[in-house]
């Protein structure tokens, strides 16, 4: 197939605005997909991101598209994921393409993740096709949208098309678009292999299957490949394109977008962003771009039952196969016993994880408040890094902490841009900028402390903004900080997975909020449990739960004897989901609590 | 065991709703007596539709005798006795009911007269279970009862007149208002007029009753927990130095005189449930007879079983059941009969949470016999929720 006759693309979105959609519209307009088996949304298959509507994975979908100059062209779709968890994702699958289309909703507008992707794409000097998607809405405005695109990113405004996934509208002009704006792909087939790894799953009978661009030169089954981050060697068994079904091929050449199976255990062996060339004839040098993905979210996994363990390990180890911004190691915790630190890219990140280990594996978690990783600078010149709030050395052995910085951009409503500005001081936020980006909206930058971030900040953003603000951040390196350890005491004890790393001046007052919060979660046991918060050795916050005297059904007649055994076996389930530590049954919300502080 | 049956029937009618009552009963205007004499009709043809069942069930060897007879509702006592007495009798035809059988009519104190009172007796019913509910009308008014103070000292004399010997009174503690001077008042005149047996229930709100509803919109509020408590703990002292033992949670009676069809509930025995919303426990299968009327006539009328759901229990689910049940009860459970049931020790079942309320204090073991300890008492959902569900 002739390089001039292939389009690579990519779609980018904000969650809502309606991608998968029009994927799927454009999926099926080049029938490669009847709507009748066409599970809704093709693209993203996992359960999870199906329930949550967005993408995790990004995937590769090869069409087949006869244009109306009666040519035939093949157009690689290649899915990106929508969340700011992944932007590296994001940033290699946007290197693997030519073009982007730009899906903006009609009513809503530029989101502040659209936009850094947006940049991210520009920066890749990708033609970008703005698609004004969902006119069929009744508070669509297409106008202003334009105006948008012209005033905020320099796009002509006249070449965005008007569209709606829902109704079909619209998805001739896109396929015509892909074809005549988005240029054919260049590289030379003549040159040594490289080919970029814009994503790898693992699949339990085929090993990992390695998403490609091949940039420059020819691949075959049976070559000798090198990943050439780690210099390991692999045989090539198989080479695929996804219809979206995966179909072999025998060769993948300069310009085409493919799979690669090769015996690979692990998807450490395929990382995301690397260059694949061949052994016998090595390209001298990789192609740009990558690096090597660093969790920036820790958070500890207990399970509630402790012969869990094991089980708890094997699952981590199933998921890591496919998910190589996943790790872990062994911990242990003097309350919740044996567990993990696990480290994600994001808070959706781990959110996705934790979520897929209580489904797919069946087990009860306890989850720990996340945390990021604090970098501490010990008296005696020695520094650690500590990702566990509970593994702070005492006060008086460092003589500094700092923190991981994010700069962070959010887009809101000029009406809102008071609270918004409010939020981010009380986040320890510093101003660094502010943006019209049309003639009502602004794009504020700021630059916070990570660890705020991963707090309940973008719920509060969106709640002081009637949910119309959106959140990007990229971080920016450590910062000093004067940070302090909070205690919780449950019952006098000490409670390591209850530790937080919070700031000086805010800390008593965060002791308070949470003492009482947890006072709210933890239900009544059958004595007093005394919740208190300490810094060092000294209490700033006290409550009492009080004990539970009386929990006794009335009656109990012949025709209740189900209904009140049903009663009891969810107590009893509700009792089964809590983690005993000492004599004290927590639930998960407590761990959880200080997330969510009511000011 | 289960040598000694019971027999329930439901009477789902009343003629009025109470506000605190998510039983299966329907309220009646008035020319119900239709209403009503349709229903027993129906009800007397699915007694020996129920007697074609027990025959194949246990063949024609049948060897279970039923020791008591429960007629409850709903307000039973809206029947004429004439009525009851044709039930009975269908009854005693086609079951087999013990000479000795205890006979109880649910009845509220202002559905019954002198006249029918003896009617009852004369048809073999032996014990009255009355609604009584509180000593003071304006309780009564606000939980929407229909009788007043007067009725209820009215009944028990007419009752005791006409030869009952076994009366017992359903007491509510806990309602919205309720102080604990309140509370002792009601105790008081209960005990004064001596009933073989009390109950006394605290007052839960259900969802869907008027109560439900005011609780939500913040008409009505409980009273502390410091107050129920100090209610029951009150209950408990009081009822014991008048003589009456506290046999199960919320159920004291004079020596002689447990309710012995509620026994056959606490110590998971068998019973056979008859009548619209009735259910039934034989051999390890709870089932219910549907609780909506036209079903039910429906299903008589082509003379099939009017069973609409059903639970079978495997022998682990019986013995978590049997533990649910019988700690209930002071007495709570014997080691020994309980291994002779269910082949097994309770300890084998649950090892550890056995030992741990022991530890607590909130079981403790007495002469062969695993029960609720004082305290465990009034904690009695914390222990009883080990032993259902799975483990």
């Amino acid at each position: 197939m002739r390089q001039d006759k292939i389009r690579n693309f990519c779609i980018i979105a904000h969650i809502d605005h309606g991608k998968s959609t029009l994927a799927d519209r454009i999926l099926e307009r080049t029938g490669r997909v009847s709507q009748r088996d066409m599970a809704d949304q093709l693209l993203d298959s996992m359960e999870l991101e199906r329930e949550r509507g967005i993408t995790i994975k990004l995937q590769a979908v090869r069409l087949q598209y006869r244009a109306a100059d009666g040519q035939d062209y093949v157009l690689n779709l290649i899915d990106t994921p929508g969340h700011v968890d992944f932007a590296y994702e994001v940033s290699r699958s946007l290197a693997a393409c030519e073009g982007a289309l730009l899906i903006i909703d009609a009513s809503q507008g530029i989101e502040a993740q659209t936009l850094a992707n947006l940049y991210l794409a520009l920066e890749h000097d990708l033609e970008i096709i703005p698609i004004i998607n969902k006119i069929d809405l009744p508070a669509a405005d297409p106008e202003r949208v334009k105006r948008e695109l012209e005033d905020n990113i320099g796009l002509d405004a006249s070449e965005a098309i008007l569209a709606s996934a829902k109704t079909g509208e619209g998805i001739d002009e896109i396929l015509e678009a892909i074809v005549h704006r988005i240029p054919a792909p260049k590289g030379d087939a003549a040159l040594p292999l490289r080919a970029l790894i814009f994503d790898s799953h693992y699949d339990p009978y085929r090993g990992v299957v390695a998403y490609v661009r091949v940039v420059e030169g020819n691949l075959t089954v049976g070559d000798n490949i090198l990943t050439m981050s780690t210099g390991r060697a692999f045989e090539v068994d198989s080479l695929g394109v996804f219809k979206p079904q995966m179909v072999p091929v025998d060769l993948l050449s300069a310009g085409d977008v493919g799979c690669v199976i090769a015996g690979m255990k692990d998807v450490k062996d395929a990382p995301v962003g690397d260059t694949i060339t061949l052994e016998a004839r090595p390209a001298t040098t990789p192609l740009p771009g990558y690096r090597p993905v660093t969790p920036m979210v820790y958070c500890g996994l207990y399970p509630v039952d402790n012969e869990d363990h094991p089980n708890l390990r094997d699952a981590l180890e199933r998921l890591k196969l496919n998910d190589a911004a996943l790790v872990f190691e062994p911990e242990t915790s003097v309350a919740l016993g044996f567990g993990f630190r696990c480290g994600f890219l994001g808070l959706l990140h781990m959110e996705i994880i934790q979520e897929r280990l209580e489904r797919e594996f069946e087990l009860n978690l306890i989850t720990t408040a996340p945390s990021v990783v604090y970098h501490v600078f010990k008296v005696d010149g020695s520094d650690l890094k500590v990702d566990n709030p509970a593994l702070l050395p005492p006060a008086g052995e460092f003589d500094r902490i700092e923190e991981p910085f994010v700069r962070a951009g959010i887009m809101t409503p000029e009406d809102f841009i008071g609270p918004v500005m409010e939020t981010c001081q009380e986040r320890r936020g510093t101003f660094v900028n502010m943006e019209y980006v049309a003639t009502d909206r602004v794009q504020l930058t700021y630059d916070l402390p990570l660890s705020e971030i991963i707090t309940d900040f973008f719920d509060r953003l969106k709640s002081r903004t009637k949910g119309f603000a959106s959140l990007d951040y990229e971080p920016i390196g450590y910062q000093e900080a004067n940070l302090v350890k909070l205690d919780i005491l449950l019952n006098g004890n000490p409670v390591d997975a209850l530790s937080t790393i919070v700031h000086r001046d805010t800390a008593a007052h965060r002791g308070r909020l949470l003492a009482k919060k947890l006072k709210e979660v933890i239900p009544r046991q059958m004595f007093e449990v005394p919740i208190q918060a300490a810094i060092g050795s000294k209490i700033v916050a006290r409550e009492t739960i009080k004990a539970l005297r009386k929990d006794v059904l009335a009656k109990c007649y012949g025709g209740d004897v189900s209904r009140k055994r049903k009663l009891l076996e969810r107590q009893k389930e509700g009792k089964r989901r809590m983690k005993q530590l000492g004599s004290v049954e927590v639930p998960q919300e407590a761990f959880m609590a200080v997330l969510s502080l009511d000011e | 065991m289960n040598e000694r049956p019971g027999i329930y029937v439901h009477i789902p009618f009343c003629q009025r709703k109470c506000y605190y009552c998510d039983f299966v009963s329907y309220p009646l205007d008035k020319g119900y007596s239709d209403v009503i004499e349709r229903y027993l009709v129906a009800l007397l043809r699915e007694i020996p539709l129920r007697r074609s069942w027990l025959n194949k069930t246990q063949g024609a060897s049948n060897p279970y005798v039923f020791h008591s007879l429960y007629i409850g509702g709903g307000t039973p006592s809206i029947l004429s006795v004439e009525q009851i007495g044709r039930l009975m009798e269908v009854i005693r035809r086609c079951l087999p009911l013990s000479e000795e059988a205890e006979i109880t009519l649910e009845a509220n104190p202002g559905t019954i007269d002198a006249g029918e009172l003896r009617g009852l007796r004369q048809i073999g019913v032996n014990r009255l279970s009355l609604g009584v509910q509180s000593f003071d009308d304006v309780f009564l008014a606000r939980l929407g009862r229909l009788h007043n103070v007067n009725d209820v000292l009215r009944v028990v004399e007419e009752a005791r007149m006409a030869g009952f010997r076994d009366l017992s009174f359903d007491l509510m503690l806990g309602l919205p208002g309720q102080d604990l001077a309140a509370w002792q008042e009601t105790l008081a005149r209960a005990v004064k007029l001596r009933p073989e047996h009390i109950s006394c229930y605290e007052l839960t709100i259900e969802p869907d009753t008027v109560y439900g509803q005011w609780y939500r919109q913040g008409k009505i509020t409980l009273p502390i927990e410091d107050t129920v408590i100090s209610m029951l703990e009150w209950t408990g002292q009081y009822l014991a130095d008048h003589g009456y033992e506290h046999y199960e949670i919320s159920n004291y009676a004079l020596p002689g005189y447990k309710a012995r069809h509620n026994l056959i509930y606490w110590q998971n025995r068998w019973y056979l449930g008859l009548g619209a919303g009735a259910y039934s426990y034989w051999q390890g299968r709870r089932w219910g007879n549907t609780y909506q009327l036209k079903k039910y006539h429906d299903l008589i009328a082509i003379d099939e079983l009017p069973e609409e759901e059903e639970e079978i229990l495997d022998l682990r689910g019986q013995a978590g059941e049997t533990m649910m049940l019988g700690l209930r009860l002071l007495e709570g459970v014997s080691l020994a009969e309980f291994r002779a049931r269910f082949g097994i020790s309770m300890w084998e079942l649950w090892p550890e949470d056995i030992d741990g309320f022991l530890a607590q204090g909130l079981l403790e073991l007495d002469r062969g016999r695993l029960r609720l300890s004082s305290r465990g008492l009034l904690l009695a959902n914390q222990v009883l929720c080990a032993f259902v569900g799975s483990s």
